[in-house]
């Protein structure tokens, strides 16, 4: 048996340090407080689990989701919609249009009507879309046909609700394209007649639109690039009807007067 | 007769936070590595073959001690590295005076401690300190008592000689 250093020789310096370090004591409050922790841990480890199994569930459904949401917002960006039209995709239009009334302004040189109070409402828009239907049908005739039923144009009061509501309702987005696809035609592709027949359709279908005034406006400034100086004598007549103190009436009074030969 | 895990606990609680302090572990994270000492108990108490309890227990002991001190490099990353920690609450039924001595002599053994060889130092730590006897040291570390004796032996030179030359140095 070998006596501890502390017990044996006290006379060594190694033992008078020896003998002043008190053995490792353990307090019953630190023994409770490990017991404790383990039993919270042994319930928080079952809990634990199920805890990371819907954390991951959330995440891949959320991850699903996303997907999803990017998938289908690529399907909808066809061509038409990320050159503004189709067949005009070339020219690189990527950027989305602005809005119509930004675009549709007037031309700079037609002053602005005189007499605000000489303003007189607009004529019906089953006249003004009668009226910029072109007269024949062109090579540039687009290849959708105007709707089989004027009736859904103009909806009388009594027509059923069935029959007065729409299938579908026009969105904002394809009048403005229609409107501009022409003004694009007519301005910078220098197509007067395809613009007649893009102005013509959105009269058709939307005649008393936001941009009626605009697209009739306009289809008079087509016929007289056209060389269809009757047509725009017509066409104005039937602005000036519809817009007596319009935006385009300076035009129009023009067209209407002195047509070109 | 199968192992219960609260009656392990409660008979070796105190034996496995002094292996702890004799691996170096030091008193602030004596709690947590007994708290995770048992959690791995609890988990393999099943598969104990019930032979030889106390150094069953003793390697787990010393293999999260190692684990801890490897787990803890990015804390010594920026300033000197410490391996071993050794440090003992004082009496707190002592005098002012008592307890000033003690914690003086705490530290200077925990210096001396700390410079020893590592397989002599947990021998001499649990014998000398913590007051276990060499079969018991032999139970806890699966070696015959002759080599606990031996260890003990070298370890007391290597002690006594720290000591005189600290005691030389002042």
């Amino acid at each position: 048996m070998i006596n501890r250093l502390r017990d044996g020789s006290g006379d060594s310096a190694a033992a008078r340090l020896l003998a002043q370090v008190p053995r490792t004591e353990i307090s019953s409050v630190s023994k409770a407080r490990v017991w404790a922790k383990l039993r919270r841990s042994e319930g928080a480890g079952r809990a634990s689990l199920v805890v990371r199994f819907a954390v991951v569930a959330v995440l891949l459904c959320g991850s699903f989701a996303f997907a999803a949401d990017r998938l289908s917002l690529l399907g909808s960006l066809s061509p038409s919609r990320l050159f503004g039209a189709g067949e005009h995709g070339a020219q690189g239009q990527v950027a989305p249009p602005p809005s119509a009334h930004q675009i549709v302004a007037p031309p700079a040189p037609l002053p602005a009507p005189s007499d605000p109070a000489a303003v007189s409402p607009p004529a019906s828009p089953a006249s003004v879309a009668a009226v910029a239907a072109p007269p024949e049908a062109s090579a540039h005739a687009l290849p959708t046909p105007p709707p089989s039923n004027p009736g859904l144009l103009a909806p009388s009061p009594s027509a059923s609700p069935v029959a007065a509501a729409p299938s579908s309702p026009p969105k904002v987005d394809e009048e403005t394209d229609l409107v501009l696809d022409g003004l694009r035609s007519l301005r910078r592709e220098h197509d007067p007649a395809r613009a007649r027949a893009l102005f013509a359709r959105y009269l058709t279908r939307h005649p008393a639109g936001p941009l009626a005034e605009d697209a009739l406006g306009y289809s008079m400034e087509a016929s007289d690039a056209q060389g269809a100086p009757a047509e725009a004598a017509r066409l104005a007549e039937a602005y000036l009807r519809a817009y007596p103190a319009g935006r385009y009436a300076a035009l129009a009074e023009r067209l209407r007067i002195s047509p070109n030969p | 007769m199968p192992l219960e895990f609260a009656a392990v606990y409660d008979r070796w609680f105190a034996h496995v936070c002094r292996w702890l302090s004799a691996f170096g572990i030091p008193h602030s994270d004596r709690e947590d590595l007994a708290q995770e000492v048992f959690l791995v108990v609890q988990r393999q108490l099943g598969d104990f073959d019930g032979k030889n309890l106390s150094g069953w227990l003793y390697g787990i002991v010393r293999r999260t001690a190692s684990d801890h001190r490897r787990r803890s490099w990015f804390k010594n990353l920026f300033r000197r590295r410490v391996d071993f920690v050794w440090d003992t609450a004082p009496d707190a039924k002592a005098g002012p005076d008592t307890l000033c001595e003690q914690r003086d002599a705490i530290r200077v053994v925990g210096a001396l401690l700390g410079r020893m060889d590592e397989t002599r130092r947990a021998a001499f730590i649990l014998f000398e300190i913590e007051g276990y006897s060499g079969e018991e040291i032999a139970a806890f570390e699966g070696v015959p008592v002759a080599t606990v004796w031996t260890r003990l032996h070298y370890a007391r030179k290597e002690f006594q000689r720290l000591s005189a030359e600290s005691e030389g140095a002042k």
